[in-house]
């Protein structure tokens, strides 16, 4: 009975510390961050804006960042980068999209087809209902 | 034509002497401090950022601080040496995880002419040219190649640099032989790179500004 008693107590430790493990990791998750391979049968319930990826990313010839992002239903959807005051670097969607999960490439570079400098930009999400705004790095 | 009429208007404003000047500072030489508040000219800095008090991270009201010398070159033109310091945060709205920091430093040359009046009350307007440094500050989420999964947090920090104009009217009350108080409102256009290259483009705007100079 003993033994019953150290046994349960030690599997509910090692429960516990799983849980808590389980927990931290999807702390670090963001409120409004979708996982759009899980998601990607039904249609998302709100407009979001994931975090960008990769983040950060070095400046080079082919570097890419991909936005994921996602319609409840058909609207007119603006995707930009802008620097850290708000000027619009580069328009990357700027048009009616139908309801679903959708992925832009931004290839770190402006609407001039020059590279951006290094430095900080915003991804900005704007719809008619919501707006939304995620950091990334470029790194030289 | 017109920029010849403003180089004329700016030299009558500089040489031309002044009429009346018996209520003269008491020395050549001042030191001067103040606050600034700050209202950026463009409507993105605007909406994107509050002000915020310069220096520290208080909860106290949004100014700007300034500190400089003047030396008096005759009896109604000054040349002014002013440093300063504002902050902007960065709204922590939209989705945005974390806030930023946009600190502005600009070290400025100014000339100032100087109408003195019997009252006490001297008006004045100024021109000067200035030096910016910002720097921009947050931190942000690391993502893998593959997954937008966060992984974890970084501190990041960006440097700006860039010239600038300056264009400031006003009031000086006279206090004192050699205390005065300024009471001004400043323009400046602030160029911090290319804002379609990743720069910051134009980060000036209007500034009130309340400061007091000892002359000696």
């Amino acid at each position: 009975m003993r033994r019953l008693i150290q046994f349960t107590s030690i599997l509910l430790i090692l429960g516990g510390t799983i849980l808590n493990c389980e927990k931290g990791a999807r702390n670090l998750l963001d409120e409004n961050e979708v996982d759009i391979e899980k998601s990607s049968s039904e249609l998302p319930k709100i407009i979001f804006l994931n975090q960008p990826h990769p983040n950060p990313v070095s400046r080079q010839q082919d570097a890419k960042i991909s936005s994921r992002y996602g319609l409840p239903q058909a609207m007119r959807v603006t995707l930009t980068v802008e620097n850290v005051i708000g000027d619009v670097v580069r328009v990357l969607v700027n048009q009616q999209q139908p309801a679903g999960f959708h992925e832009v490439i931004w290839d770190t570079k402006n609407d001039a087809g020059k590279p951006v400098k290094a430095g900080v930009y915003m991804v900005h999400l704007a719809t008619a209902a919501a707006s939304q705004r995620k950091l990334v790095e470029i790194r030289d | 034509m017109k920029r010849i009429i403003g180089v004329l208007a700016l030299a009558f404003v500089f040489i031309f002497p002044c009429p009346v000047s018996s209520l003269e500072p008491a020395g050549k030489f001042g030191v001067y401090g103040g606050i600034s508040y700050i209202v950026p000219q463009k409507k993105f800095m605007r909406s994107n950022y509050d002000n915020a008090f310069s220096i520290i991270n208080v909860d106290f009201p949004p100014v700007g601080v300034e500190l400089g010398v003047l030396y008096r070159l005759s009896t109604s033109v000054d040349l002014m040496l002013d440093v300063g310091a504002r902050r902007h945060i960065l709204k922590a709205k939209d989705g945005l995880q974390h806030a930023g920091n946009l600190r502005i430093f600009p070290a400025a040359i100014v000339a100032r002419r100087v109408w003195r009046f019997e009252s006490g009350e001297n008006p004045y307007a100024a021109i000067g040219s200035a030096v910016y440094w910002s720097r921009f500050s947050t931190n942000l989420i690391i993502t893998g190649e593959l997954d937008p999964t966060p992984l974890g947090e970084y501190g990041v920090v960006k440097n700006y640099f860039g010239i600038g104009a300056i264009g400031e009217a006003g009031l000086l009350e006279r206090l004192s032989e050699k205390l005065y108080l300024d009471l001004g409102i400043r323009y400046d256009f602030t160029r911090l790179g290319d804002s379609q290259d990743g720069g910051l483009g134009n980060i000036g705007g209007v500034q009130f500004k309340l400061k007091t100079i000892y002359y000696f």
